[in-house]
């Protein structure tokens, strides 16, 4: 039987179901939110990651409508630790959310 | 984990395995996208304070009438009311009249006022038994006027000697000046107090308690004053005030009476919720609940009034490390002011960097890598834990860190931290047709349902067909797309996938060849209805469409409709199925679908596939990547706009690679890899075309809807009805289908060149003409020459139905102000809250409203 690969998809499906029953929350919105504001600060975190002066190279690539490899290379030998980036903000987004709403 | 129906789910968390009625409602609509906005909660707050408020008065006035009533019921038996009253009270003497008047003076004694108390006091009673005794008439509606009379004379009293005790010997005007002298006075105190600032908490809290007496004090001013002016005519409270600056108190606009008159409301709104709690009885526990709860809830924003300030500055304060009092240099804010600037300049540069770079699939895939890679590492773990656990070695190792040394100590606290184990992601829910009856489950989508709606039709072979989207998006316009345009899909900020899921299910359950088209690209779908394993393995995927297609027009075809269906419908349906949303930029074959014989129609076996080459720019497209239960991932490329037409590599029609990163399953075929353009050609420019040898042959025909009879608006289905896509957005323009070339004079470029250019996106002074109808645009040679990426020609050359038909093309340059447009429009359109554009903390916000 072939490995089971996971997707992204299955990761971030995963990672917010188990978040959420954890909280004890049963929501499909809620849910296809998490997962969406996930993917996003994922996606910013990564960004974010990026020296200044990349930020400054990448937003004159993508002015003159880089292709998508150049965009893909771009962060491929930029040097920065994405797995890590996303990591942090998946821990940090469980983190947030396992504790909201113990105030209230 | 319990499903919808109330089935157990065996597995982890990755997904549930659902049961075919859950498919079904699914399948027809039923995704659970409750709406839920705060608006509405708002609302019903709302309604229900307005509900609680007239519920207050509506007590009231019960509890008086019901007082009243009483009274009157009691008077009546006593015989105290009415004419015969009075004649009774003459006429009883003796034993009978003493007994009459322990009736009547039980009567008054129970007579009760607007508070529930006795309305008459002891001696009263005793005055009125006298009067019996005397023979005098007890008149009490005269007894309660003179009672009135006399508490509206104590009232009056009461309210002049508030008022002498205010003026305190003055004249009312100068009372009047010297009260709102103090009370700016005292303003100006608030004032003062506000901007001082306190590191030290008692020094705030003491603060705090100041400002909460002054504010206070200036309540009780402002009352007192107001208690002398109601006595003013006004013009004289005109006077008085105007002599001091101030505008009337009577006048709208008086601001140091706000706060008075909110501390006023809100004393006013809990007296009456009191007085609504005092009357609830045992069964209204909800009620008293919600009261108790709107209570503290106005308790806590008074208290918070005059101290909103005051946390403001704290956290400012806490920010800054510390206040004015402090002895914070001003060179110090300067460069912390110098930095937040910086940091905010920062963080607006990565969100508009993440807004352009979230459609592009290099990011994708970067993306992509990091999320899987971030999980690779608990897999990596588990497998060795595993094989750790099946070992004949088993001494000494008790722990991870034992086993794997500091890397399973990191990937242990990593799985703690993301919440999620080895287990929890080898957990089932992917896609297992073992677990369905594919003809049953399929054969509930083709019955009389779907043969009532107009347009259908059945072949012999039992096939059903409904090419009413496909004649509606095509009408009048020489394009051959599958179905209307799904662009809106990808603007969707709800329900996304879930729509997306919806649509393309109805489109395939609707027509053959687009179903053809789409499990093509799927072969476990495939081998799971029973399609021969020639075909399923034929890593040409164009062929396999066609010969999937074949076999719905042939013998049993409607069987294998059902089980296509079936299957088709359980994969969009699984929670694992991910849908990549991405804009396409470069040349790939599509499907399209074309009448064979014109005078026919739209008959199911009048109508086949073909493939044709397109070049495309930032077309809307989505990748829907399967999940199997035995491990295996397989990819689908589909167009948008053209109603999901599948997409294939130049060349080789083999599948286009996917966005994310998984693996191919067909490693073993030649593939083929995606045409690599010389470095020289800009990725945009047009090539030759590269048609099928037998689409040369084919005579070019038109596209014209010959179903005049037919309804052009796509009828709704009878049953559940599909979750409507929302309106598209009203100020965008919508993407025209129809191929607008537009001549743009560009240096670099020969005669030949034809170029399109979406009209939406030219900047003034552009050379433009007018739509692709005219001759000069219907230009079948190849473009060369230089290219800005502006435009999109198709390069189908045989296949187009006439001279002056053109294939639809993509639309050109999709400018950045467009395309917030575009997603601010469809945000309007398609009303939700959309996470992804909250800060932080209006995340948790959003989330604690949700949880509570």
């Amino acid at each position: 039987m072939p490995e089971n690969k996971p997707t992204k998809a299955k990761v971030i499906n995963v990672f917010v179901e188990k978040m959420m029953t954890d909280k004890g929350v049963d929501d499909a919105v809620l849910k296809e939110q998490l997962e969406a504001k996930l993917e996003e600060q994922i996606e910013q975190a990564m960004i974010r990651m990026l020296p200044d002066e990349k930020l400054v190279e990448l937003e004159v690539m993508l002015d003159r409508d880089a292709s998508d490899e150049e965009i893909e290379k771009f962060f491929d030998e930029s040097g920065v630790d994405f797995q890590a980036a996303a990591e942090q903000t998946m821990t940090a987004f469980r983190t947030a959310f396992l504790n909201s709403g113990e105030a209230a | 984990m319990v499903g919808r129906g109330g089935e157990q789910y065996s597995g982890g968390f990755a997904g549930k395995i659902l049961s075919q009625a859950e498919i079904e409602a699914l399948l027809n609509g039923d995704w659970g996208l409750e709406e839920e906005g705060n608006a509405e909660k708002s609302a019903v707050e709302k309604e229900m304070g307005r509900t609680t408020i007239d519920a207050v008065n509506r007590r009231e006035q019960n509890r008086q009438a019901y007082f009243r009533r009483r009274n009157e019921k009691a008077l009546r038996e006593a015989g105290l009311r009415g004419e015969a009253g009075a004649a009774e009270q003459s006429e009883q003497t003796g034993g009978e009249g003493q007994k009459d008047w322990e009736k009547i003076e039980r009567a008054i004694q129970g007579m009760k006022d607007k508070y529930g108390g006795s309305a008459y006091s002891e001696a009263t009673v005793q005055a009125l038994k006298e009067k019996w005794e005397n023979g005098e008439e007890i008149d009490l509606e005269a007894l309660e006027a003179e009672q009135r009379e006399l508490a509206q004379r104590a009232a009056e009293e009461k309210k002049q000697a508030e008022r002498e005790q205010i003026l305190d010997g003055r004249a009312p005007e100068q009372a009047v000046r010297e009260m709102t002298q103090d009370m700016r006075k005292l303003r100006e105190e608030i004032e003062q107090m506000k901007l001082e600032r306190y590191l030290d908490p008692e020094m705030r809290e003491y603060q705090r308690r100041q400002l909460d007496q002054a504010m206070a004090e200036m309540g009780a001013m402002s009352i007192r004053r107001e208690t002398i002016l109601a006595e003013m005519s006004e013009e004289e409270q005109r006077s008085a005030l105007f002599e001091m600056g101030e505008s009337s108190p009577i006048g709208p606009d008086v601001d140091e009476m706000g706060e008075a008159d909110a501390n006023t409301a809100e004393k006013m709104r809990m007296a009456a919720i009191d007085m609504v709690l005092a009357e609830l009885g045992e069964d209204e526990e909800q009620l008293r609940v919600l009261l108790e709860e709107k209570k503290a809830a106005i308790e806590e924003g008074a208290n918070n009034t005059v101290r909103d300030d005051f946390e403001a500055d704290d956290e400012e304060a806490g920010e800054q490390g510390g206040g004015g009092e402090e002895g914070e240099s001003g060179e110090e804010l300067g460069d912390q002011s110098e930095e937040e600037e910086q940091h905010e300049k920062r963080e607006g540069l990565v969100s508009r960097l993440r807004e352009k770079l979230k459609s592009r699939k290099g990011f994708k895939r970067v993306v992509a890598r990091a999320i899987v890679g971030v999980v690779t590492t608990l897999m990596l773990l588990g497998v060795m834990k595993e094989s750790v656990g099946s070992s004949s070695i088993s001494g000494g190792i008790e722990s991870t860190q034992d086993a794997f040394g500091d890397d399973g100590e990191s990937a242990g606290s990593m799985a703690e931290g993301l919440g999620m184990t080895f287990e929890d992601l080898m957990n089932g829910g992917e896609i297992d047709y073992s677990k369905y009856d594919l003809l049953e489950f399929g054969s509930g989508f083709y019955n009389d349902a779907f043969m009532e709606r107009d347009g259908s039709q059945i072949l012999p072979n039992g096939v059903m067909a409904n090419y009413t989207e496909y004649d509606t998006a095509n009408a009048d316009k020489n394009t051959n797309y599958f179905g209307n345009s799904k662009d809106f899909l990808m603007d969707l900020v709800e329900g996304r996938d879930a729509a997306t899921a919806q649509e393309l299910f109805n489109i395939v359950r609707d027509q053959p060849q687009t179903m053809a088209s789409f499990v093509a690209n799927y072969p476990q779908m495939m081998e799971a209805c029973g399609i021969d394993a020639k075909i399923v393995e034929n890593a040409n995927v164009e062929q396999r469409a066609k010969d999937v297609e074949a076999m719905l027009l042939g013998e049993n075809g409607g069987d294998l409709q059902k089980k296509l269906l079936a299957a088709a419908g359980i994969a969009l349906a699984n929670e694992n199925t991910s849908y990549e949303f991405y804009l396409e930029n470069g040349k790939e074959q599509t499907f399209y679908m074309v009448k064979l014989d014109e005078t026919r129609g739209s008959a199911a076996d009048n109508i086949r596939l073909k493939m044709q080459t397109k070049q495309r720019h930032n077309a809307k497209q989505v990748q829907i990547v399967l999940a199997f239960a035995d491990g295996s991932l397989e990819s689908g490329d589909f167009n948008l706009e053209c109603g999901f037409q599948a997409n294939l590599e130049v060349g080789t029609s083999a599948k286009r690679q996917p966005v994310i990163m998984i693996e191919e399953e067909e490693s073993e075929a030649p593939t083929g890899k995606k045409e690599k353009l010389s470095e020289d050609e800009p990725s945009r420019e047009d090539e030759e075309e590269e048609d099928d040898e037998e689409e040369e042959d084919d005579e070019e025909e038109d596209d014209d809807d010959d179903d005049d009879d037919e309804d052009e608006e796509d009828p709704v289905p009878p049953g559940p009805v599909p979750p409507k896509p929302p309106v598209p957005p009203e100020e965008v323009k919508p993407k025209d289908p129809e191929n607008e070339k537009k001549v743009v004079d560009e240096g670099g470029q020969d005669g030949e060149v034809d170029q399109t250019e979406n009209v939406d996106n030219k900047t003034p002074g552009e050379i433009e003409t007018p739509s692709n109808q005219t001759d000069e645009n219907q230009n079948d040679e190849a473009p060369t020459g230089n290219t800005t990426g502006t435009y999109d020609k198709t390069e189908e050359e045989t296949s187009t139905p006439s001279d002056s038909a053109q294939e639809s093309v993509e639309a050109g340059t999709v400018g950045d102000d467009e395309q917030k447009a575009d997603q601010d429009a469809a945000n309007e359109a398609y009303e939700g809250t959309n996470l992804a554009d909250m800060t932080d903390d209006e995340f948790s916000s959003y989330v604690d409203s949700l949880l509570r």
